[in-house]
This record gives C-alpha cells, structure tokens and sequence, in this order.
C-alpha cells in the first residue's frame, strides 16, 4: 500500500511538472495535437498507478516523451505556418453580413443549432448582428459583430479613457511585489515601500495592493486569524 | 525558448535511457541464454556437479540484474524467469532428465519473453 501511495505521488508530480513545461496553452482552449497529448498523458499517467507489478518507467518514459515532442512540435508550428496548418487547420469563416457559409458548415459538420449554441454564447440573438462569424481551430467560434449592433466605446463619442478609469492592478500579493506589473504602470520598487511606509503597513502584512497609473492605490491588509 | 531547450534535454536523457536498457536488456538474455546452453550441455553429458554450479551460478546473476531488469520490464515476468531457474535444481539427476530437459526450454522461453517484451513492437 505505501508502494502505490508513493507511486502515485511520483506520478502527480511528474504530471504537473510535465503540465507546467507544456505551458499555459495546455491549459487554454486545446488544438488538435494538444487535445491528443492531454488526453494519452492522464490514461499513460494511470497505468502505473493501477498496475504496481508495472515498471514506473513505463509510466514515466512515455509522458516525458509526449511532452518533449508536444513542446517541440508547437516551436516548430510556430516558425512554420505550413505545419501548424497541416496539424491544426485553418480558420474558417462561416458567417459573413449574416448569411450564413453552408457548404462550410457541412464541411466542418456544424448543424444549425451548433451554430446558434455558439452564437448564443457570445451573446448573439440575431443572426443579421453578425459581420462575421469565424470557426477556429480549436472548434470555438469568433463572432465580429456589424458596426450598428456592436456596444459603444469612448473612441465612438470621441472620448478620451480618462487616467483614473484605468484599471488598478495587483503590484503586490501576499507581501510580495510584482516588478512587472509595477514596470508596467511606471512605478519602481522604492515608490511601493515609501506607499507602505506612509499606509504604517509592512509588506508582511499586505493581503493585496492595487495601484493605476494615475497612483490611485488600494490596500487590503492580511487579517488576523480570528479564534471561533 | 527555454521549454524548447528543456524539452531538447529531455528528449536526449530519454535517448540515453533507452540505449542504456537496449544494452543492459541484450547483455542480461545473452548471458542467461548462454548460461542455459552450457547448462543444457552439462546435461546432456549428464555431467550433474557442473550442472548444479551453473545453475547457481545463475540464479546469483538473475538476482544481481533485478534491480535493473525490474526497471525495465514488468515485475510478473522477472519473477517468472526467477521460479524456472530456481526450479531447474529440482531436477538435476539422471532420473528427472526429460523433466530438465524441458524445464530448460521453459527458462528459455522466459528468457525470450523478457527479450520480446522489451524488444518487439507487435
């Protein structure tokens, strides 16, 4: 029993680093090939777990060797737009002016209430909204509303964003300062602690802060556990 | 980038890996199938003592590659090869000499299977 129990933890580990190192389009709306890989490296990943009298090897080798030709053959798609079509496809447009492609739709053997679920789902009642309506690789749908049925923006009533309607974001979670977003927003490390000196708030005791551009900030502190 | 070199690394270790059993694999049934033949041979001449040491001999260097066989191979099949050899001492006497005679081919047969189960694609 303590040999599956640690069997099982190797694997868990091996996955999520496995996970980790494919990156966050793994995790995102999948493609084809990445679909494929998800799903062979959880079956491969329970092999071992139910099967002691298997090597882990058997288990380990094959998920490692789908990682590496999964990250390799995305780097390769990326630089070659001929293999990223010839794995993935293309994107294909399905609704244009609000008409509506059917021979696209029975290519990619989309019915009619496919379509309208999908459309449904950005929030599109009227098909006659639609500017264009594009399937993407990986099966979601794109809709391009027409100018008349889209939401105003500032930029149509020649606004200009005023600063303080940027949004405030994290610079610093848990105590700690994100530098990134702090080099986004123009601010240095130096400006968020003479901000915390003035809030009397060490960083330990910072749940979150959130700072804009124009140096609206907000503070949230760390609570202290309280006792039922 | 990175992942891209990680992924590089990993595919070589994987490589690495793969000979390093291609070689244990292949050295291990060679000398098991070798050790069956002088065995067989020291049967045939009825040759009981040295039949008994390579027997022995046997035995202590299918105990010394488990560890790097179970790592390759599934454990039900090691320890299948490790029962026919321990088996094979039963036998070893003028009067079990078609029974030796088989067990021997039996032993060999789970010799080739660990060999096919590692090797064969099918």
């Amino acid at each position: 029993m303590y040999v599956l129990m640690l069997r099982t933890v190797l694997i868990y580990f091996v996955i999520i680093f496995a996970m980790r190192l494919m990156g966050k389009k793994q995790l995102g709306e999948l493609q084809p090939s990445e679909l494929v890989s998800t799903i062979l490296i959880s079956n491969l990943a329970s092999i071992c777990i139910e099967s002691p009298e298997i090597p882990i090897a058997g288990s380990v080798v094959p998920v490692l060797l789908i990682v590496s030709l999964e990250i390799l053959l995305s780097a390769a798609c990326a630089r070659s737009r001929r293999l990223a079509t010839m794995l993935s496809g293309n994107a294909c447009i399905v609704v244009r002016r609000g008409e509506i492609d059917q021979n696209m739709l029975r290519r990619l053997r989309f019915s009619a209430d496919d379509l309208l679920e999908a459309l449904r789902a950005k929030d599109i009642f009227e098909l006659d909204d639609v500017e264009l309506a594009i399937v993407e690789t990986n099966g979601s749908l794109s809709v391009c509303k027409r100018p008349g049925a889209d939401t105003i923006k500032l930029d149509d009533l020649n606004l200009d964003k005023p600063l303080d309607r940027l949004p405030r974001l994290p610079v610093m979670v848990q105590g700690e300062p994100d530098i990134e977003i702090l080099n986004c927003l123009g601010r240095s490390k130096e400006q968020l602690e003479q901000l915390l000196r003035e809030e009397n708030c060490p960083a330990q005791e910072v749940l979150l802060l959130f700072c804009n551009a124009a140096g609206e900030y907000k503070l949230v502190r760390r609570q202290q556990k309280q006792s039922q | 980038m990175n992942r891209v070199r990680a992924a590089i690394v990993i595919l070589a270790f994987l490589i690495a890996f793969s000979v390093f059993g291609h070689i244990s694999i292949k050295t291990t049934t060679k000398n098991l199938l070798h050790g069956l033949q002088q065995l067989e041979q020291s049967v045939l001449v009825k040759d009981y003592t040295a039949a008994s040491r390579q027997v022995t001999a046997l035995m202590e260097q299918c105990q010394r590659d488990e560890e790097l066989l179970t790592i390759f191979v599934k454990r039900d099949l090691y320890n299948t090869l490790w029962i026919s050899l321990v088996g094979l001492q039963a036998y070893l006497s003028d009067q079990y000499f078609n029974d030796m005679l088989m067990e021997l081919a039996r032993t060999k047969a789970s010799v080739d299977a660990l060999h096919q189960q590692y090797f064969s694609l099918a």
